[in-house]
């Protein structure tokens, strides 16, 4: 081979040059990218790394527990499922199964939807067993097929449901159905009687004088009271049968019926018996009656708040003639309900429509004649039931608001009238208002009886309130202010009904008292059989009022014979039908300009 | 259009040696080239360059360009099992190479060289020791595929006849046609 020339092995050379130094600087930057890529894929991968770290920890403290399970088995358990069913976080749940654990998942193969969430009892490996909501899923784990399992500990929020579904139907003091859960049980109950033809009876049960019982020992005996109750009747009661609180101290019993009726009563008799044995309170025996209304399904109601509403009912009649009874609802206190309830639809519009109105009696002076004052009494014209005194509508008005303005509209009408009196003419005529005792121990009485004689004009002095022992004993410290503040106005103030409550003698001197009016029952006694004793009871009791430098008001006068006594023993005033009865305002007037007070004496045996 | 710088070294090594340093030289100074015959392996040039190499080349030497490509391609062949032996490792024969060349040698191509354009290949084979292989390419060299082919089928000493058949050009360049047909079937090693 020829050697080639010069020239050619210079451009070779020159060319070979060229080559080398593009293919230097092709390397130089083929290696540039090289580094860049390589710093580039390192930044990825640690970022790779930091993102998968977090996933790590989000899972790992996931406050709820995560499983992976690969072919039934563990594989993966962060550190709440790891607490969740092995106390500590150092533990290991790897390699133990699902079914150690008691979770029962169905198999779903690939699919990847979520299952639906169960509900489940599982059981951690020290034994325990915890309440848990469990949901899982397919995936891959690994490059295999996984189920991944979420397990929330429900316990807690289940043992909170159990607490309040328990609270929601019982009575938190004594355990037994409250009210709502109660009705529920007496519905089922007749509904089951009524199915198999079976008698129910519905007794409504209510502690007596339980207010006076807390008020006097303290909310903790009245507690101790009502769980000890409840306590024995629960004991008492038979496989079957209900009890609930109904309310304070009112319990609903839904006994069983059975064929024979004596059974009932014996049973009644049972009830009444655990109830009234003395209750140990620090000591003391402390001791309580009830009284027992019944009403029977299916004679007395099919319904559950016709058979309630008869069995309280029958209850208050108990209650009206002196409790630690028991009394099956009758015809009676049927009819007595029927006005109740007749009287109760009417009252709320009976203000509004004017049908209230006062009849006024006259209290006069045992040795003078004179008419000294008038006592107000409140009647209803009932549109239905015609012409009804207070004893029929106040309880009922007593336990609304209603008691409130039908108090307003007395006060307010006998100061109008007796001022209308005063301008005619009369006027050392004086009124008196019963009060009742939610007037006497509100907040604005005093206030009210300012704004009444404002209004009407009539002096304070022309004013006499009556208020019954009961009322005043029932918060003393009160009504000893409320008085006070009343006869520094310049009211009078008169006990009513004086001994027929039950009142310490003592107050009767620290209140602001100016009159006691005895009841009638002790002056309609005058002249029947006992009419000796009767007498001693009234001359005391003229003797303590005296003593006590308190005028004495005799109450339902009604025959000269019992006048003759009172004014023998020297009582001041006398109501009552033997001089006059309740009358309407007009009527009295014309009485009083025709009264003559000295025949009045003659006519009733005064010897001058 | 480019071309890879391997091909343009051992086009002009195969000049010096098969004709000479002077011949080389003279097609060079002819040719309008961006790096005035400069070429490393590892860089690219103008497809066109090779057009004129191998037309002045032909003009040079009296030799027609399809038969310097076709003899290159023979050549070629040879050289690249002697600089990249992996890339014909796993693929023992004629008919493994050439089946493999778009789906493995290419994608191995690729890798280094991630701006070469290619040619393609499709195949077909039939069970009597046939391949048919059809050549697309713009850059019109199929001469230097069938000295490719004959190189490879040189390189393996496989008895194995070519048949060519020029299609008509369209779009997407030209396109020929090559049967293999194995001279006794069973050989294949």
């Amino acid at each position: 081979m020829p050697v080639p020339n010069d020239d050619i092995l210079q451009r070779k050379l020159e060319r070979e040059i060229h080559a080398r130094k593009q293919a230097e600087a092709l390397l130089e930057q083929k290696s540039l990218e090289l580094f860049i890529e390589a710093q580039e894929r390192q930044n990825a991968l640690s970022k790779l790394r930091e993102s998968e770290e977090r996933y790590r920890l989000i899972v790992e403290n996931s406050p709820n527990a995560i499983l992976v399970d690969i072919e039934d088995h563990i594989v993966f358990a962060n550190g709440a499922a790891r607490r969740m069913f092995a106390e500590s976080e150092s533990a290991t749940l790897k390699g133990f199964t699902l079914r150690d654990l008691g979770i029962h998942i169905e198999a779903t193969g690939a699919n990847p939807d979520p299952r639906e969430r169960i509900e489940t009892i599982a059981n951690r490996l020290d034994g325990r067993r915890i309440e848990v909501a469990v949901r899982s899923m397919s995936m891959v784990y690994d490059g295999k097929a996984a189920t991944q399992i979420v397990i929330n500990d429900i316990s807690v929020r289940k043992q909170l449901e159990r607490e309040l579904a328990y609270q929601a139907t019982h009575d938190a003091l004594t355990g037994v159905s409250n009210r709502i859960a109660l009705m529920e049980q007496l519905e089922h109950a007749l509904a089951y009687a009524k199915r198999h033809n079976l008698p129910v009876w519905v007794a409504f049960l209510d502690l007596d004088h339980f207010k006076q019982i807390n008020d006097r020992f303290g909310h903790r005996a009245g507690d101790l009271l009502l769980e000890t109750v409840t306590a024995r009747l629960r004991q008492l009661l038979r496989k079957g049968d209900i009890i609930g609180r109904y309310g304070g101290d009112e319990f609903i019993l839904v006994l069983r019926g059975g064929t024979d009726d004596t059974l009932n009563s014996q049973l009644l008799d049972r009830i009444m018996q655990v109830v009234s044995e003395p209750i140990d309170m620090d000591g003391h025996p402390l001791q309580v009656t009830c009284s027992l209304g019944v009403a029977a399904f299916p004679d007395d109601g099919d319904r559950s708040e016709v058979l309630l509403e008869r069995a309280d009912a029958a209850m208050y009649r108990v209650k009206e003639s002196g409790r630690n009874l028991y009394q099956l609802y009758n015809e009676d206190i049927h009819a007595r309900l029927e006005e109740r309830l007749q009287v109760e639809r009417h009252l709320v519009d009976a203000l509004s429509r004017n049908e209230f109105f006062l009849l006024y009696q006259p209290k006069v002076d045992i040795s003078t004649g004179e008419v000294q004052g008038v006592e107000a009494l409140l009647r209803w014209r009932h549109p239905e039931l015609g012409v009804l005194s207070p004893e029929h509508f106040i309880p009922l008005a007593e336990e609304t608001t209603l008691i409130n303005d039908i108090g307003r509209w007395v006060l307010d009408e006998a100061c109008r009238q007796c001022a209308a009196w005063h301008r005619d003419g009369m006027s050392s005529l004086s009124v008196a208002v019963n009060l009742s005792a939610q007037q006497l121990n509100g907040p604005c009485l005093v206030q009210l009886v300012s704004e009444v004689l404002a209004a009407s004009g009539l002096p304070p002095s022309s004013l006499e309130l009556e208020l019954t022992e009961t009322m005043m004993m029932a918060d003393v410290d009160l009504t000893m202010r409320t008085m006070r503040t009343l006869q520094e106005m310049g009211l009078r103030m008169a006990v009513d009904d004086f001994g027929t409550g039950y009142s310490s003698f003592a107050y009767l001197n620290f209140l602001p008292l100016s009159c006691m009016k005895i009841d009638r029952q002790f002056v309609i006694a005058l002249d029947k059989t006992g009419a000796r004793e009767a007498a001693l009871l009234t001359r005391a009791l003229i003797q303590l009022a005296h003593s006590l430098d308190l005028t004495v008001v005799a109450e339902g006068v009604e025959t000269p014979q019992q006048l003759q006594v009172l004014r023998e023993q020297g009582c001041d005033q006398i109501q009552g039908w033997l001089h006059s009865q309740p009358m309407m305002p007009e009527a009295l007037a014309t009485m009083l300009r025709d009264f003559d007070a000295g025949q009045w004496l003659v006519d009733t045996g005064k010897s001058r | 259009m480019i071309m890879k710088g391997i091909v343009f070294r051992e086009f002009l090594d195969l000049v010096e040696s098969q004709f000479s340093p002077e011949t080389a030289d003279a097609i060079i100074s002819a040719s309008e080239l961006s790096t005035d015959g400069a070429y490393t392996t590892v860089g690219t040039y103008p497809h066109q360059e090779m057009v004129q190499l191998v037309s002045h080349l032909a003009s040079h030497t009296g030799k027609t360009v399809p038969d310097l490509l076709r003899y290159f391609g023979q050549h070629m062949f040879l050289r690249l099992a002697t600089l990249h032996p992996g890339f014909l490792e796993n693929h023992q024969g004629v008919f493994p190479v050439l089946r493999a060349l778009d789906n493995h040698i290419h994608v191995e191509v690729r890798k280094l060289y991630s701006h070469t354009e290619l040619p393609t290949f499709s195949h077909e084979e039939n069970a009597n020791g046939h391949l048919m292989m059809r050549y697309t390419s713009t850059r019109r060299m199929a001469d230097f595929a069938h000295g490719l082919i004959e190189g490879c089928i040189d390189y393996f000493k496989e008895p194995i006849g070519i048949e060519r058949i020029d299609l008509p050009d369209d779009e997407r360049g030209a396109h020929t046609q090559f049967t293999l047909t194995r001279m006794n079937a069973g050989a294949e090693r």
